[in-house]
């Protein structure tokens, strides 16, 4: 049996409709089979909850007396991009305050201005004969505004890769804190009430189908940026109106230590049209696979380190290497539920009726990288490769005889097979020197090291040495030895260069 | 029982959570410790004779305040994503019912991580 998109409408009217949502769907298709699911289920609903970064709006302020061209506005001290005509501009979820940093950003004004909040308004141009003012202040609410569209480039991953860390130092990524030594792993998504993962080939999800956006209706407009159907990643691109959205599923955001962000609410309605889109919707978190991938080398390919489950991630731990880790999501299954539920909501309601896509998204396509003209090398191509080192038994006039002799200002502290334990620098001596009371190195080493490998790019030795505030660090290979020694002199020969 | 003592100059270097041990007969559990050079505080459990330690702190010189609910949590901010439970290694945060995070005050020893780890700045320590 098939069913048209009309017939469902049809039922909606007329209030005969049956909905569930993708958590309730497994069940039915268990119990009755696709062939009956497709006469008892008219509609599943789908729902997400998640930080989506690639989320804005566009804003139109009206004119004001003198028309200004505004060259650069400011929303409660955050940037907007108006690089458009004259008083429309775009509010970016993920740009920061000019004054506060990570603590206030678009996704904060966003959400201000769902809750009708009054927002200040600061602009700014070069003056022009027919828009002669210069600078404005003012302040609006969202119902001042003439459009307030949200405009999203990128939302509801069809599924996202989990996330650790194999590294020594606790990392803070967009997948929130990642403790060393495989500490914990990160996810998001909904696993069984993701949109995409109910429709995976994109049978009735694409441009034009009418969807939950922020507790409004909204529409998917095509496919998301770095839409990559031939890895399962898939993405939505998508636009609702700001003016009718709910600020219980928009809310602004900061990732610890990584930034500002938005909380979005996104749900699809899948109308179950035939057997196999029963068969697709049906499906649970132990079906969906994911990759889980180590975070802590920062480079844009990142080993896979195994696959796993929603299951397995929404269990709370999962193995790896014979031991336990404790897994913690970056989104909120409990709003994912709220959002399928409401949608289901208005759906029996009469309120919100299902529209066929005009074109369905790519079914077909991967996500390209950057070409890159200009890469600078990794450290092991400018490291000092020479390494004076020293063991921990020396003691502190014999190390500041080696830094002196050398013209060197770090001294690793090495083991017999080239392990380091330690750092002495000239600044280490100098206080033991005013203190007076130690005699060894071992006495006054560091022995928290930082260090980097040798395979590590520039830039990732350059954000070390300004994350712990130090010039200098040992390289580190895998097995562990010391093979050279990089600082920020060495780093700096490449400005101009590269 | 959650407390948060206050210790003034001039008596910082004085045995006195250890005295107050001995007098009392209460075992007092440390839980945080800060002392700096010209303060101290701590954040310490005591399941017993609550009223009678208060006063023992007191009459030394400690500033005592009770820690009911140390943590609070602003419901109309949080989302439930459950972030908080990943920082927290006293077992404050966990999920229940409906994939809800529920907060259990008590095991609170105030160490403040998760206040700037939640995302949409649910949580606040008193």
């Amino acid at each position: 049996m098939n069913k048209s998109i009309e017939e469902i409408n049809e039922k909606i009217r007329t209030g005969t409709v049956r909905v569930v949502t993708a958590e309730e769907m497994p069940n039915i298709v268990k119990d009755v089979g696709t062939k009956e699911a497709v006469k008892e289920v008219d509609v599943v609903t789908t729902g997400t909850f998640g930080v989506m970064c690639s989320s804005g709006a566009f804003l139109n302020f009206g004119h004001s007396d003198p028309p200004i061209k505004m060259r650069k506005v400011f929303l409660n001290g955050v940037e907007a991009y108006t690089g458009i005509a004259a008083v429309d501009a775009y509010i970016g979820a993920a740009q920061t305050s000019k004054s506060r940093g990570m603590e206030y950003g678009g996704g904060y004004v966003i959400e201000d201005m769902i809750s009708r909040r009054e927002i200040e308004v600061k602009a700014e141009s070069y003056g022009t004969d027919c828009y002669p003012l210069r600078n404005l202040e003012t302040s609006i609410t969202i119902d001042d505004l003439n459009q307030a569209v949200m405009l999203n480039p990128r939302n509801g991953y069809q599924r996202h890769d989990a996330a650790t860390n194999s590294k020594k130092d606790a990392i803070y990524t967009y997948m929130g804190p990642l403790f060393p030594h495989f500490g914990n792993v990160s996810y998001s998504g909904s696993g069984l009430l993701s949109p995409l993962s109910n429709d995976p080939t994109y049978k009735t999800t694409g441009m034009g189908t009418r969807i939950f956006l922020g507790g409004a209706k909204g529409y998917i407009i095509g496919e998301g940026t770095q839409h990559d159907p031939d890895n399962g990643h898939g993405t939505l691109m998508v636009k609702g109106n700001l003016k009718e959205m709910d600020p219980d599923f928009i809310r602004g955001a900061t990732i610890y230590r990584y930034g500002v962000s938005i909380y979005i609410g996104l749900g699809v309605p899948i109308p179950i049209l035939n057997e196999d889109i029963a068969k697709s919707t049906s499906i649970e978190d132990k079906e969906i696979v994911t990759n889980l991938v180590d975070y802590g080398v920062q480079r844009r390919e990142k080993p896979v380190l195994r696959k796993v489950t929603y299951e397995e991630l929404k269990s709370g731990c999962i193995e790896f290497n014979g031991k336990e880790i404790k897994t913690f999501p970056m989104s909120s299954y409990h709003k994912a539920r709220e959002v399928a539920e409401k949608l289901k909501e208005w759906i029996e309601k009469g309120d919100f009726e299902l529209s066929m896509p005009v074109e369905r998204l790519p079914v077909k396509g991967r996500m390209k990288n950057m070409r890159q003209t200009k890469i600078k090398p990794p450290v092991k191509h400018l490291m000092a490769k020479e390494v004076i080192s020293a063991n921990q038994e020396i003691s502190i006039e014999e190390a500041a005889k080696v830094l002196i002799e050398n013209e060197i200002d770090h001294l690793p502290i090495v083991l017999t097979d080239n392990k380091v334990v330690g750092i002495i620098t000239s600044w280490d001596i100098s206080k033991s020197v005013a203190r007076g009371k130690f005699k060894r190195v071992s006495e006054i080493m560091t022995k928290k090291v930082v260090s980097v490998e040798p395979e590590d790019l520039a830039d990732v030795a350059a954000r070390k040495l300004e994350k712990y505030n130090i010039s200098a660090m040992p390289v580190i290979n895998k097995d562990g030895e010391i093979v050279g020694v990089i600082s920020s002199g060495d780093l700096s020969k490449l400005i101009g260069k590269w | 029982m959650k407390m948060k003592l206050e210790f003034p100059a001039k008596i910082i270097r004085k045995p006195i959570v250890s005295e107050i041990c001995l007098n009392t007969g209460v075992l007092i559990n440390l839980e945080r410790v800060n002392i700096e050079a010209t303060w101290a505080t701590m954040i310490v459990d005591v399941e017993e004779k609550i009223e009678e330690v208060t006063r023992a702190f007191e009459e030394k010189g400690v500033e005592v305040e009770i820690l009911e609910e140390p943590i609070r949590r602003d419901d109309g901010r949080c989302v439930h994503c459950g972030i908080c439970s990943s920082i927290c290694a006293m077992g404050v945060f966990s999920f229940g019912e409906d994939y809800k995070v529920e907060m259990d005050p008590s095991r609170c020893i105030v160490c403040k991580n998760c206040i700037e780890l939640c995302p949409t700045g649910a949580l606040e320590i008193y």
